[in-house]
C-alpha cells in the first residue's frame, strides 16, 4: 500500500464506521491518521458525537417515562387513523342513514338470477350496475357489417370477372390468339362429352378483329380447338380463323 | 368588360363547341349509308370450298391448293403434305341451307345467316355463315359453327380423320 492510498480521505460511510469503532485494521489506523490531520473529518466527527448524545439522551427519557416500552413515533399509525375517522367522509356517511342500496358482502354471490355458481366479482357487478354490462368492443357490429360488405363486394368481384372471362367454355375448348409453334400433331383424342355451346363472341370481346371471328361453335360430343393463325406480315397483323375438330379414327 | 363575366362566357362557348363536335360525330356514320343498304338488300353471296387432305407421306402441299402460308403454320403444320381434293363453289342464300358432301362421306351443311353491315367509318361488311357436319345416318358430327366471315378471307375446318390423315376444308366468301 503507497502513501497515498493510506492517507487518502475516508467516506463518510468509513467515519460512521470509526466512530462506532466497527473499522478493522489497517484501515482504522490510516483514517486515524488522517483525521487527526485533516480539521473537516474532525469536524465530521464531532457532529456524529452530538446526534449520539442527542438520541442516547432521548434513549433516557423514554426510559424513565411512564411507557418506557413505548415510543412516541409508536403512536402515529394510530394518532392518523384517529384523525381520519373524526374528519374523513366516512365519519359523516357512517352518522347519516343507511343508503338503500343492496350490498352483497364479499365473496357471496348472488344466485337468485343466474341459477349458476359464478366468480365472486361477477355477480357483485352485475348488481351494481342494474343492467347488463355494454360491451367492450362497442364498435363490433359495425366491423361486422364492414366484413361483410368486403366479402360480398370480394365475392361479387370474383363472379363478376368470371363472367367477363368468358360463359365457361367447356374443357378442351382452347382459344388461341396465334397457333403453338410446335404443332398439336394430332390433336389429343378427346373423351367424348357433351359440349355446351360456347359464344366466343364473349370469350374473344376484346380481343383484337380477326378476319373470320367464331361467333358460337357447339361441338357436340366432341372437343375441338379454335387457332387464329397469323397470316402474311407482322405488320399486317392478320390471322387466319382455324376450327380444329378431335375425331376418333373418323368414326 | 369586367373579369367576372369572362369565365362564364368561356364555359359556355366551350359547352357549345364540344355539343357541336358531339352532334357532327353522331352525324358521320351516315355518310356510309348506300354500301349497308346494298348488301343488306342482298340475300345470297358466292363462296368457295376447298377441301384438302392433310397426310405425313412426305410429298408437300399440292400446287393445285395455291398460296395458302397458312398450312405451313401450326396446327397444320403437323402434316407436312396436302393434297386439293376438291374445289366447289356454291352459293349460299339466307334460310337457304346448302349442302356439301365430303370425301369421308360427312355432310357440310351451310347457310347464310345474316349479312352485317359495318358499324364503324372503316369497317367493312361481315357475313353470318352457319355450318354443320351430319354423319352418315343422319347423326351429328359437328352440331354448329358459326362465323362472322369477311370478304375473301379464308376459314378453315380441319381435324376430321381421313385415310390415315386429315380431312380440312376451307370456305371463303366472295365479294
Amino acid at each position: 500500500m503507497t502513501k497515498d492510498e493510506r492517507h487518502h480521505a475516508p467516506s463518510d460511510l468509513e467515519l460512521m464506521l470509526y466512530f462506532d469503532g466497527e473499522l478493522d485494521e489497517p484501515r482504522k489506523s490510516e483514517v486515524d491518521a488522517f483525521i487527526n490531520a485533516d480539521l473537516r473529518s474532525q469536524n465530521k466527527l464531532a457532529g456524529l458525537r452530538i446526534n449520539s448524545a442527542f438520541v442516547e439522551a432521548q434513549a433516557h427519557e423514554m426510559a424513565a417515562g411512564p411507557s418506557p416500552t413505548r415510543s412516541p413515533a409508536d403512536d402515529i399509525a394510530d394518532l392518523v387513523l384517529a384523525k381520519i375517522e373524526a374528519e374523513g367522509p366516512f365519519a359523516r356517511a357512517a352518522s347519516a342513514d343507511p343508503p338503500a342500496a343492496k350490498v352483497i358482502p364479499f365473496p357471496a354471490r348472488d344466485t337468485s338470477k343466474s341459477g349458476a355458481a359464478t366468480s365472486a366479482k361477477v355477480p357483485a357487478r352485475r348488481e351494481t350496475s342494474g343492467h347488463r354490462s355494454r360491451p367492450a368492443n362497442e364498435n363490433a357490429r359495425r366491423i361486422f357489417g364492414v366484413a361483410a360488405l368486403a366479402v360480398a363486394a370480394a365475392a361479387a368481384l370474383a363472379i363478376w370477372g368470371k363472367q367477363a372471362a368468358g360463359p365457361g367454355a367447356p374443357s378442351g375448348v382452347q382459344v388461341a390468339q396465334t397457333a403453338p409453334s410446335s404443332a398439336p400433331s394430332p390433336p389429343a383424342s378427346p373423351a367424348p362429352t357433351a359440349q355446351p355451346q360456347v359464344d366466343v363472341a364473349a370469350v374473344s370481346e376484346g380481343e383484337e378483329e380477326h378476319g373470320v371471328e367464331v361467333a358460337s361453335v357447339n361441338f357436340g360430343a366432341h372437343m375441338g380447338s379454335i387457332f387464329y393463325v397469323p397470316s402474311g406480315s407482322i405488320e399486317a397483323n392478320r390471322t387466319t380463323t382455324v376450327v380444329w375438330l378431335a375425331d376418333d379414327a373418323g368414326e | 368588360m369586367k373579369p367576372s363575366y369572362r369565365f362564364p362566357q368561356l364555359a359556355l362557348g366551350l359547352a357549345l363547341a364540344l355539343g357541336a363536335h358531339g352532334a357532327a360525330a353522331e352525324a358521320t356514320p351516315a355518310s356510309p349509308a348506300s354500301p349497308p343498304a346494298q348488301d343488306a338488300a342482298a340475300t345470297c353471296v358466292n363462296a368457295e370450298v376447298i377441301v384438302l387432305h392433310g397426310t405425313n407421306d412426305g410429298t408437300g402441299i399440292d400446287p393445285k391448293i395455291g398460296k395458302i402460308p397458312e398450312l405451313s403454320k401450326p396446327p397444320f403444320s403437323s402434316y407436312n403434305s396436302y393434297k386439293l381434293l376438291d374445289r366447289p363453289k356454291i352459293n349460299i342464300c339466307k334460310g337457304k341451307e346448302v349442302k356439301v358432301k365430303l370425301p369421308n362421306e360427312r355432310e357440310l351443311a351451310v347457310n347464310l345467316k345474316d349479312i352485317l353491315a359495318p358499324k364503324k367509318k372503316d369497317d367493312v361488311t361481315r357475313y353470318v355463315v352457319s355450318m354443320s357436319i351430319n354423319k352418315p345416318g343422319g347423326n351429328t358430327f359437328l352440331p354448329l359453327l358459326e362465323v362472322n366471315a369477311k370478304a375473301s378471307e379464308w376459314f378453315f375446318v380441319a381435324g376430321q380423320s381421313y385415310k390415315g390423315g386429315m380431312l380440312a376444308f376451307g370456305i371463303k366468301v366472295l365479294p
